[in-house]
């Protein structure tokens, strides 16, 4: 510590310096916390060419800057002007919305879920950073509001007066998802995006205001984003995830950096209503997470492993799961832990299936098989950077080899943006 | 080579964090302003060359933080609601002493967010973070002189504010 000539009456700064200095700091946040809001994509394509100078060359240009600054101004603006308008590049143009999404501080706007045999369904959604989020059922009836921080999530159920508190646990556990912090990341953090990844859509009309659009196609999702060359902020967003079912996510109305009164985010449950805690293992989805979901799968599915990785498997899952659930609409809390519990086991399993991109040549051949059969493969696929392929085996061990497995009936894993038609409207 | 983030933060990323947490004494605050101070120094990459990653951050931290703390004072708020209370961050055995050690620190907070922006952040940066006078001038581009000027004023200040608070604090108990 820097050791400064002090004047007389300097006790009191003393103290304080010292009492600073004796501070509890808390845990540090996350890095991933930490740069939630750091576009990393632009990040790395942008100073790669930066770094890339030598320190001779950056000499050259400080020396040469006063000289040559002017004939770089009229190139450059010669240059602007064959290029424009429209002209940039769809991903620097994309990248800019996503730059002004990524440095809101709150924001409030509408979503509407289309999921394929489901009502569409719409909420308001607020967010404040870093990372509380609420959403509000169309008809109030239902309030979720959860807190990245504390890895947290309260449901509210207005008309039968239940508060379900979740608490997530688990190895890397995952934070609770909210739509604007899962568009920030989606868009954010595509370090290998290349530009051949977006394209441009031209121009529209939305609410009364010119918007130019862009699509995207990240690993996990297929993204337009429609956004206001006049302000900058992205007007509407659409997703369609590639997980089972196929949902599409619409976010419009946007509005951003608005006070948003810290009572919205207030997790205390309100009084007279009935509070159910429950401890969720919600570890990031893994193939050990893949070979406890089929486990769980066999053990109420009367032996049987899903017949398919795709909707309509998933959809029977989800069936068998109803029929064998105990007490319908009004179950009593421990059944209401053992469904969460199921529920989730399996949800993270399928996850880890579905979420892999088509490099994996993840492939399903489960059904028919008798769980526990020796040497039959159920599923495989090459994880990141790896030369072999992982195969789960039908009696849940899981094994490398060098080449795919070859099985009748095998069903390659397949994005569901691509695959399935799009929810009613 | 790009800029890796998670190196980075591994290696500076407690500083960053210490420097803004000592200056507001409360958590969301604080990871409101690592946050921005990420994001300023992501885009400061973009266009310049960054040898000091720590004291970087530690002056771009500090000054998102002191921007936060003069945002505060300007409110003049009469109540402050619950989760806006600093956290109880001195550990002593007496309560009374650690409400006066809590008070202080408030003070000093207070006086810091009065002070011309480039007086608090080169008080902080050197007195708190033991940073040199040559590292604090590279990044805040001055000489290491004004740097020394700016910290014997900062001082000046906050020593006359601190005895006015005490003294009216005698006048009204």
């Amino acid at each position: 510590m820097n050791q400064e000539p002090r004047g007389h009456n300097d006790v009191d700064l003393e103290k304080a310096i010292s009492e600073i200095q004796s501070i509890r700091i808390p845990q540090m946040p996350s890095q991933e916390l930490l740069l939630s809001r750091v576009p990393l994509h632009l990040q790395k394509r942008d100073v790669i060419g930066h770094r890339s100078q030598t320190s001779a060359t950056e000499s050259f240009w400080r020396r040469r800057l006063p000289v040559t600054a002017a004939a770089m101004l009229v190139a450059a603006i010669c240059f602007a002007w064959l290029l424009m308008p429209g002209r940039q590049s769809a991903a620097e143009a994309f990248n800019k919305f996503v730059e002004k999404l990524a440095a809101a501080k709150s924001a409030r706007y509408q979503t509407e879920w289309r999921t394929v045999g489901e009502p569409t369904g719409v909420f308001q959604d607020y967010y404040l950073a870093p990372g509380r989020f609420r959403s509000e059922s169309q008809s109030g009836d239902v309030v979720m509001i959860s807190d990245r921080r504390i890895a947290r999530f309260m449901t509210v159920h207005r008309t039968t007066k239940r508060v379900s508190v979740m608490h997530l646990t688990g190895k890397g556990t995952r934070k609770p998802e909210n739509t604007f912090d899962r568009m920030r990341e989606l868009l954010s953090k595509s370090p290998d995006a290349k530009d051949w990844k977006y394209q441009r859509l031209g121009e529209n009309v939305i609410d009364g205001r010119r918007v130019v659009g862009f699509q995207y196609d990240s690993p996990t999702e297929l993204v337009t984003l429609w956004g206001d060359p006049a302000t900058g902020y992205p007007v509407r967003i659409e997703s369609v995830r590639s997980g089972l079912p196929r949902t599409e996510m619409i976010t419009t109305k946007f509005e951003f950096n608005i006070d948003l009164p810290e009572s919205l985010f207030d997790m205390t449950p309100p009084p007279g209503y009935k509070v159910l805690t429950f401890d969720l293992d919600f570890a990031k989805p893994s193939e050990q997470g893949l070979v406890d979901g089929f486990r769980t799968t066999i053990e109420f599915a009367g032996g049987e492993f899903p017949e398919s990785l795709d909707f309509a498997g998933v959809r029977k899952v989800a069936k068998d799961f109803k029929a064998l659930a105990k007490g319908g609409k009004n179950p009593s809390d421990e059944e209401m832990q053992w469904r969460m519990k199921t529920a989730t086991t399996i949800g993270n399993g399928y996850t880890f299936a579905l979420d892999l991109p088509t490099s994996a040549d993840a492939h399903y051949a489960g059904k028919g098989v008798k769980p526990g059969t020796p040497n039959r493969p159920i599923f495989w696929y090459k994880p990141e950077g790896a030369s072999k392929y992982h195969v789960i085996f039908a009696d849940l061990s899981v094994k490398e080899v060098d080449n795919a497995p070859q099985v009748p009936g095998a069903k390659r894993i397949e994005k569901t943006s691509k695959t399935m038609q799009p929810a009613a409207k | 080579v790009t800029p890796d983030w998670q190196m980075i933060l591994a290696e500076h990323g407690a500083q960053l964090w210490r420097a803004v947490y000592r200056l507001l004494g409360h958590y969301d605050d604080a990871l409101d302003c690592c946050q921005d101070a990420l994001l300023d120094a992501h885009r400061f990459a973009l266009t310049r060359r960054v040898d000091e990653w720590g004291a970087l951050l530690a002056t771009l931290g500090t000054r998102r933080a002191i921007d936060r703390l003069r945002e505060q004072c300007s409110r003049r708020r009469f109540t402050v609601p619950l989760q806006d209370v600093p956290e109880p961050a001195v550990e002593t055995a007496e309560p009374v002493e650690q409400a006066k050690a809590t008070e202080l620190l408030q003070q000093l907070r207070h006086e810091l967010a009065k002070l011309p922006v480039k007086q608090a952040e080169v008080f902080w940066l050197v007195c708190m973070e033991g940073f040199s006078h040559d590292e604090v001038a590279r990044q805040l581009a001055m000489t290491p002189n004004e740097s020394r000027v700016l910290l014997h004023r900062a001082r000046a200040a906050l020593e006359t504010m601190l005895d006015a608070d005490k003294r009216n604090a005698r006048w009204n108990p």
